[in-house]
């Protein structure tokens, strides 16, 4: 043990805030070759130096950080990390998953708020009528409480749930709001992961540390119609889905009158 | 070691020797029978330290060091914060990993040891393998 310790004491140097960025890194990289195998065409957008800026926190400016465009057969989107969701139950209810699945182009508002760092610095946020998916990654053992918290950023980050029709299930599509967890699960856990799955619209993945890569367990999926679903309108086949920028404003106006 | 890391990992051992304890003086069957079978409690606790190592840091990196499409995390690096995950980082964390495993298993212990989440997880592992040998 000593030995190894000093031949690898680069890899048992990192930081605790590094092991947890590792783990959110690898969630990414699986969540992403999970949609190249679902079809979606894969751009990496705003690199640096032709460097990944991986924002970190919610008070970076997503502007100057990277992401992720999908091209799919339900539409165009985009895979951001770090982007804090304002609620549509309530637009003072603002927190941050770790990976989002955005429309494209999905306007992320950023306001001066008195409450947040004495007004100096910008709030940036995005409107929960614009998220397919928020995803959260914890390099921890599962546990009964950790999984049954992860409803309340079902309920809270998407307008859609529970009945909404901007999506709908599918077998290949979009990962259902997924919590990736890294620890293994006994066998009590796993049966209320079973039950959870089967009565919300998410998924929980459990095991990732051993190598529970392929996500093929996460039997949620969803394909996003949310234009048709909100423009209330029936769209013609190959028609465009409506611009980010028309959601957002419907967002807007839902959140503003649910604030109410 | 980082020190908040050392001081997770350090508390997960903690907690396993505690609980060990708590099943010994519960007299607990697959505790008894492992015993009858040979494990000392300082094999179990050689097996704790590697199993929390493991657990909170190598896993984690481990993780990491896996790439994903388009090159990310290999042919372009990914930078969050001051750290960067690319080929390199990948190449070190599984000459690492590679290195941890020959341990255990020169160790004669089993890897699917090292995804138990608790002591009681371990030793019904232990206890099953062992029951499993013992019918032969």
């Amino acid at each position: 043990m000593t030995k190894f310790a000093a031949n690898h004491q680069l890899v048992l140097s990192t930081t605790e805030r590094q092991l947890s960025a590792a783990f959110e890194i690898a969630c990414l990289h699986s969540l992403l070759r999970f949609y190249k195998r679902q079809g979606y065409a894969l751009t990496l957008e705003n690199l640096k130096a032709n460097e990944y800026r991986y924002l970190t926190s919610p008070s970076g400016n997503p502007a100057n950080f990277s992401y992720v465009t999908l091209s799919g057969q339900d539409g165009e989107f985009e895979v951001r990390q770090q982007v804090r969701v304002e609620s549509h139950v309530a637009s003072d209810i603002r927190f941050t998953p770790d990976i989002l699945v955005l429309l494209k182009d999905s306007t992320i508002d950023a306001a001066t708020n008195t409450d947040f760092a004495a007004g100096k610095r910008k709030l940036f946020s995005v409107k929960s009528a614009l998220v397919v998916a928020a995803h959260e990654c914890k390099s921890m053992n599962p546990f009964p409480e950790l999984m049954v918290g992860f409803v309340g950023m079902l309920v809270t980050a998407h307008s859609w749930y529970p009945n909404g029709t901007e999506v709908a299930s599918a077998p290949k599509g979009h990962l259902a709001p997924t919590l990736f967890v890294g620890g293994t699960a006994r066998a009590l856990h796993l049966k209320m992961i079973a039950a959870m799955e089967a009565s919300y619209r998410l998924n929980i993945v459990v095991g990732m540390h051993s190598g529970t890569w392929s996500l093929k367990s996460a039997k949620n999926r969803l394909v996003w119609q949310g234009a048709k679903a909100i423009a209330n309108t029936p769209i013609a086949p190959g028609a465009p889905a409506m611009p980010a920028a028309a959601l957002a404003k419907k967002a807007s106006i839902k959140s503003a009158g649910a604030a109410k | 070691m980082d020190g908040r890391v050392r001081r997770g990992v350090l508390r997960r051992i903690d907690a396993m020797e505690r609980e060990l304890v708590f099943l010994a003086d519960r007299e607990d069957e697959n505790v008894k029978f492992i015993r009858r079978r040979g494990w000392s409690d300082e094999r179990l606790q050689l097996l704790f330290v590697l199993n929390s190592v493991y657990q909170q840091v190598l896993g984690p990196v481990q993780a990491a060091a896996k790439e994903g499409p388009e090159g990310l995390g290999s042919t372009i690096p990914v930078r969050h914060g001051t750290a960067s995950f690319s080929r390199a980082t990948a190449g070190t964390v599984r000459v690492a990993m590679k290195d941890f495993l020959a341990m255990v298993d020169a160790l004669k212990l089993q890897r699917s040891w090292l995804h138990s989440n608790t002591c009681g997880d371990v030793v019904f592992a232990i206890a099953s393998l062992e029951r499993t040998l013992e019918r032969g």
